[in-house]
C-alpha cells in the first residue's frame, strides 16, 4: 500500500479508492500535492475553516487535512508529556507528531476547542517544532456580535500569519472558488448521507466513515470527482436488507471505524451519526450571496448543531438529533465518549435523556480511542440489541 | 416553623454555620494540642446544638490539630468572616431577595451592591470538604450514579445534587464565565437542563492580552446589565464603592504579604495559601475578611522584623513552590509539612493575585469600578492561568519560583481540571533547567479525599522530601 499512487489507484472502483485510501503520508493525494510544490496543513476541530486555508495562494497551495490518528499503536512518547487524564485522541495525534508521522506537514492549525486539544499546541509547538504552527480561538457564545467578530479577527489571524510565513493571501476569487468547491463537497456528503438512511441502507457504516475520512485527506476537488463516481456505484448496489438493527451513532471525535465496525459485526447497520467528523460536519452551507470571508465566518461559527463546547447550543443539538433519528428511522442510539471527555460525557447524559422521550433507546458507552476493550463493548451492545428486541 | 429559616432549611448552609462555630469554639478554649482539646470537648459539646455536635465526629482531626496550633490561630478570623458572610446571606435569602448562584470568577461587590444575595453554590461544598471527612460524598457518589463519572468536576456535580436533594437552595440565577473548564461549560448546560433555572455565561477569551480584555470588559458590563434585566435590582455607586473599597483594603495586606514570603524564613503560615483563595474570592463582603488578612500581614511583618520563625527549631527551611494549587481537603497539608521537614509554602496558582499586574480597583466611578472589577475578574486565578497557552502559568510560577528563591516545588494536580496536565512535566522541566528546583507530581481530587487518600499523599511527599534533606 506504501507505494499506491494516485494513478494506480485509479484501477480501483470509486469506493473502493476511497475506503482503502492510505494513511498520513502513504496517502498518494498528499504525496502528489507535495510533490507539485504545495504545502499541507494539519487541523484538528471542526472549527477550522477549511476553505481560508484552502483558497491561499490560488490556485491552492495549501491542503488542508484533519489530524486524525488511525493506525496508533501508543500513546508511550505523548504520555511523557501528556498526563493519562487526558483524551486518548491527542495523546495519540501527539504520539504520531513526536514519531514523525506528521513531518510531512508544513503547518498545523489547533484551536481550544476543548481542554485536551488545546493542551496539545504548546506540545506541538515546543517539542514538534513545526514550520508553522498556530491557534485559532473560538468564543464559547454565539449570541453577540462581539463573538462572532472575535472568530473573524481569528480567521484574519490565520491568514495574516500565512501570508506573513509565505508571502500570500487569499483573493475573494479564491475564496469563492474554496466555498463553492467546500458546499459542493457538503453536498456530496449529504447526498451519501442520504444512500444510508433509507430503508435499504447502500453502504455500511464503516464504510461511509471511512469514505468522510477520505474527505478529510484528500484535495476537495478530487474527492468530490470520486464521491459523485462512488455514490453512482453505491446507487447501483443492491441495499442492505438484513440489518439487525438501525443504529445511529453520537458523541466523542471519531475517526477510526473500529468503534463502529464493533456495532455492525453484531449484524446492526449504522445509518446516520451526529459525529463532528460526520454528519455535523457537513451541515450547513457557506453563503455564495456575500462576502466570502464574512460567509465562511457565520457558517463556521454559528452553524448548527454546534459542538458541545458551545455554551448556548443545547436546544438546537438536541433538536438535530432528534430530526436525524426519526428521519433515518433508527431502533437506537449509541452515544460513546472518551474517557476523560467531559463534554460529550454530560452532552451524551442529556441527549440520551432527551432521544429515550422519543421511545428510541439509547445505549452509552465509555471507550478509549486506541480499539481495546472489543470485546466488552461488542457485549454491551448485543446486550443492547437483545433488550431492544432486535 | 423552624425550618423557615434558611440556615436551617438547607443542610450545605448549616454545616457551614456550623463549622463556623466549630471552629470558633475550638480556638476559644485555648487549647493548644487535641490532648488539651480533649479536656474541653465535652464541655464544648454541651455548649453547642445538637447538630453541630452531630458533626464533630466527622472533622478532619489533623485539621483541628493543625488549627490549634499558634503559627495558625488567625484562621479563627477568617471564620468570623465566612460566619458574618454566610449570616448576611441567609438573613437576605429570609427576607426573600433574588438569589444569585456566582461561579467565583469575581468577588460578590457588584451583587452586594445591587441587593442580591450572592450564593457561591461551587465554593459552599468546597469549605464542606474542608473540614468535614465524609464532605460531600454523598452527593458525589450520586451524581455518579446519575451518569457524571469521576473525572466530572465536583465543583458543579455537588451543588447540581445538592439542589436536586434540597441541601442547598434553588436560585433566581445562576452566573458563571466560560473559564476555566469543559466541565464547567457542559455542567452548566445540564444545571440549566435539569434545575429549570437560567444560567448568564459571561465569555472568557482565550488570550490575556489588551484586545482579550476588552472582549472581556464588554462582557462583564454586560453582564451587570443583564443582571439589572433579569433581578429589577439597580446597581448602587455608593454601596459599590464601599464593597470595592472593603476588596482593596484586603487585597493590600494580601499584596504587602507576597512581599513579606520573599524574606527567608518565609513568615507566612501555608494554611493561608486555601484561605488567600477564598478572601479574594470574598473580597469587599465585610470588614472582618480586611482583619484576617491584617492579622495575617501583621504577624508576618512581625516574624520578619524580630528575626522569628513559626518553623520548628530543628527545621531548615525548604523553601516549596506549589506549582499547580493547593488541597482543600486536606487544608492541613502545609502545616504538616512544616513541621515535618519545614518546608514553607510559598504561592501557587490558586493564590496567584500578581499585585504588579491586578493592584486596586479604582472607585472614582460606576465605569472605573467595573473597569478595574472586570480586570481583577480578567486575572483571577482559574481565568490568568487558564484562558491561554500554558506559558502564562509557566511564567508566573517560574517569576514566583525565581522571587521567592523557591528549593522545591509540588504540583498536586486535580484529576478533573484537564487544563492543567500537560503541566506537569513542563513545570518541572523548566523549574530544573532555569533554577534547579526539583518537583514532584501526584494526583488529587479536590473534593473527594478517596481518590488520593491523605496518608498516600504523605507518603509521597515524605519520600520527596527526604531526598531533599
Amino acid at each position: 500500500m506504501s507505494t499506491t499512487s494516485v494513478s494506480s489507484a485509479a484501477t480501483l472502483s470509486a469506493v473502493e479508492e476511497l475506503t482503502t485510501l492510505p494513511l498520513r503520508g502513504k496517502n498518494p493525494y498528499i504525496r502528489d500535492w507535495k510533490e507539485s510544490g504545495g504545502r499541507v496543513f494539519g487541523y484538528t476541530c471542526s472549527y477550522v475553516p477549511e476553505e481560508i486555508l484552502y483558497a491561499e495562494g490560488q490556485p491552492s497551495s495549501i491542503l488542508p487535512i484533519r489530524l486524525g490518528a488511525q493506525g496508533s499503536t501508543t500513546t508511550d512518547d505523548a504520555d511523557i508529556h501528556m498526563h493519562k487524564f487526558l483524551c486518548s485522541y491527542c495523546r495519540c495525534v501527539m504520539q504520531l507528531a513526536l514519531t514523525g508521522e506528521y513531518d510531512f506537514l508544513d503547518g498545523v492549525v489547533l484551536t481550544n476547542g476543548c481542554e485536551h486539544m488545546r493542551r496539545t499546541f504548546e506540545i506541538w509547538r515546543d517539542q514538534v517544532e513545526p514550520p508553522f504552527v498556530t491557534m485559532l480561538s473560538v468564543p464559547h457564545r454565539r449570541d453577540g456580535d462581539s463573538q462572532l467578530q472575535w472568530y473573524r479577527d481569528e480567521i484574519t489571524k490565520l491568514t495574516d500569519e500565512i501570508g506573513k510565513k509565505y508571502g500570500y493571501l487569499p483573493s475573494k476569487e479564491s475564496l469563492r472558488n474554496a466555498v463553492r468547491t467546500y458546499n459542493r463537497y457538503r453536498e456530496l456528503m449529504l447526498e451519501l448521507y442520504g444512500l444510508r438512511s433509507v430503508d435499504h441502507p447502500k453502504l455500511s457504516g464503516v464504510e461511509a466513515m471511512q469514505i468522510a475520512q477520505a474527505g478529510f485527506s484528500m484535495p476537495k476537488e478530487a474527492f468530490n470527482e470520486k464521491l459523485a463516481e462512488a455514490i453512482q456505484e453505491l446507487n447501483e448496489r443492491p441495499g442492505i436488507t438484513d440489518a439487525r438493527a438501525r443504529i445511529m451513532v453520537g458523541g466523542s471525535y471519531m475517526d477510526d471505524p473500529w468503534f463502529i465496525d464493533i456495532i455492525e459485526s453484531t449484524g446492526a447497520v449504522v445509518v446516520t451519526d451526529v459525529l463532528c467528523t460526520g454528519r455535523k460536519y457537513v451541515e450547513g452551507m457557506v453563503d455564495e450571496t456575500i462576502d466570502p470571508v464574512e460567509a465562511i465566518a457565520r457558517r463556521y461559527f454559528l452553524r448548527d448543531p454546534s459542538c458541545p463546547r458551545m455554551v448556548d447550543g443545547y436546544p438546537e443539538r438536541i433538536a438535530f438529533t432528534k430530526r436525524l433519528a426519526q428521519e433515518a428511522k433508527v431502533d437506537g442510539v449509541v452515544f460513546e465518549r472518551i474517557t476523560f471527555c467531559d463534554s460529550h460525557t454530560v452532552e451524551n447524559l442529556m441527549e440520551g435523556e432527551d432521544v429515550e422521550e422519543l421511545d428510541i433507546p439509547t445505549l452509552s458507552l465509555e471507550r478509549e480511542y486506541l480499539g481495546g476493550d472489543k470485546g466488552r463493548l461488542k457485549t454491551r451492545v448485543q446486550a443492547f440489541l437483545e433488550k431492544i428486541g432486535k | 416553623m423552624g425550618n423557615d429559616k434558611a440556615v436551617e432549611k438547607y443542610d450545605y448552609i448549616r454545616r457551614v454555620d456550623a463549622i463556623c462555630d466549630l471552629i470558633t469554639g475550638v480556638l476559644a478554649t485555648g487549647a493548644q494540642t487535641p490532648e488539651e482539646l480533649g479536656e474541653h470537648l465535652p464541655g464544648l459539646l454541651q455548649m453547642v446544638p445538637e447538630y453541630h455536635a452531630s458533626l464533630v465526629p466527622k472533622v478532619y482531626p489533623d485539621l483541628v490539630e493543625a488549627l490549634l496550633k499558634p503559627k495558625n490561630r488567625n484562621i479563627g478570623t477568617f471564620i468570623l468572616a465566612l460566619k458574618e458572610y454566610m449570616t448576611d446571606l441567609t438573613n437576605h435569602m429570609d427576607e426573600g431577595r433574588p438569589l444569585v448562584s456566582f461561579f467565583p470568577f469575581c468577588g460578590p461587590e457588584i451583587f452586594l451592591s445591587m441587593g442580591l444575595v450572592p450564593l457561591n453554590s461551587e465554593v459552599l461544598p468546597f469549605i464542606i470538604a474542608i473540614a468535614l471527612a465524609d464532605g460531600v460524598v454523598s452527593e458525589l457518589d450520586e451524581a455518579e450514579r446519575d451518569g457524571l463519572p469521576g473525572h466530572v468536576c465536583g465543583f458543579q456535580k455537588v451543588p447540581l445534587k445538592a439542589i436536586e436533594k434540597g441541601l442547598l437552595p434553588k436560585p433566581d440565577l445562576f452566573i458563571t464565565n466560560t473559564a476555566p473548564c469543559d466541565s464547567s461549560n457542559i455542567m452548566y448546560q445540564l444545571i440549566n437542563k435539569r434545575l429549570n433555572v437560567p444560567v448568564m455565561m459571561v465569555d472568557s477569551p482565550y488570550y490575556n492580552n489588551t484586545k482579550a480584555f476588552k472582549y472581556y470588559l464588554d462582557e462583564f458590563k454586560k453582564m451587570v446589565e443583564k443582571l439589572e434585566k433579569a433581578t429589577g435590582s439597580t446597581l448602587d455607586e455608593d454601596r459599590l464603592r464601599r464593597h470595592v473599597e472593603m476588596g482593596n483594603e484586603t487585597l493590600k495586606y494580601l499584596y504587602g504579604l507576597q512581599e513579606l514570603r520573599r524574606h527567608v524564613p518565609c513568615p507566612d503560615p501555608g494554611m493561608h495559601r486555601v484561605l488567600d483563595t477564598l478572601a479574594v474570592m470574598m473580597a469587599g463582603a465585610n470588614e472582618k475578611l480586611i482583619d484576617y488578612m491584617r492579622i495575617c500581614y501583621e504577624e508576618a511583618k512581625e516574624r520578619v522584623e524580630q528575626g522569628t520563625t513559626f518553623l520548628p527549631a530543628d527545621k531548615k527551611e525548604i523553601r516549596t513552590l506549589w506549582s499547580y494549587s493547593h488541597l482543600p481537603n486536606m487544608l492541613s497539608l502545609p502545616s504538616w509539612l512544616e513541621d515535618e521537614f519545614g518546608s514553607t509554602y510559598l504561592e501557587c496558582s490558586l493564590s496567584l493575585l500578581p499585585a504588579q499586574t491586578v493592584g486596586y480597583v479604582d472607585t472614582a466611578s460606576v465605569e472605573s469600578m467595573l473597569e478595574g472589577l472586570a480586570w481583577r475578574s480578567f486575572n483571577f486565578p482559574m481565568h490568568r492561568n487558564v484562558m491561554g497557552h500554558t506559558d502564562i502559568h509557566m511564567n508566573d510560577m517560574l517569576t514566583v519560583a525565581r522571587a521567592y528563591k523557591a528549593q522545591a516545588a509540588l504540583f498536586g494536580g486535580n484529576q478533573t481540571c484537564k487544563y492543567a496536565w500537560t503541566l506537569p512535566k513542563i513545570m518541572s522541566d523548566v523549574l530544573e533547567k532555569e533554577l534547579g528546583i526539583p518537583s514532584v507530581t501526584y494526583e488529587v481530587d479536590y473534593m473527594d479525599a478517596r481518590f488520593a487518600p491523605h496518608a498516600s499523599i504523605r507518603t509521597i511527599l515524605t519520600e520527596f522530601f527526604q531526598t531533599l534533606i
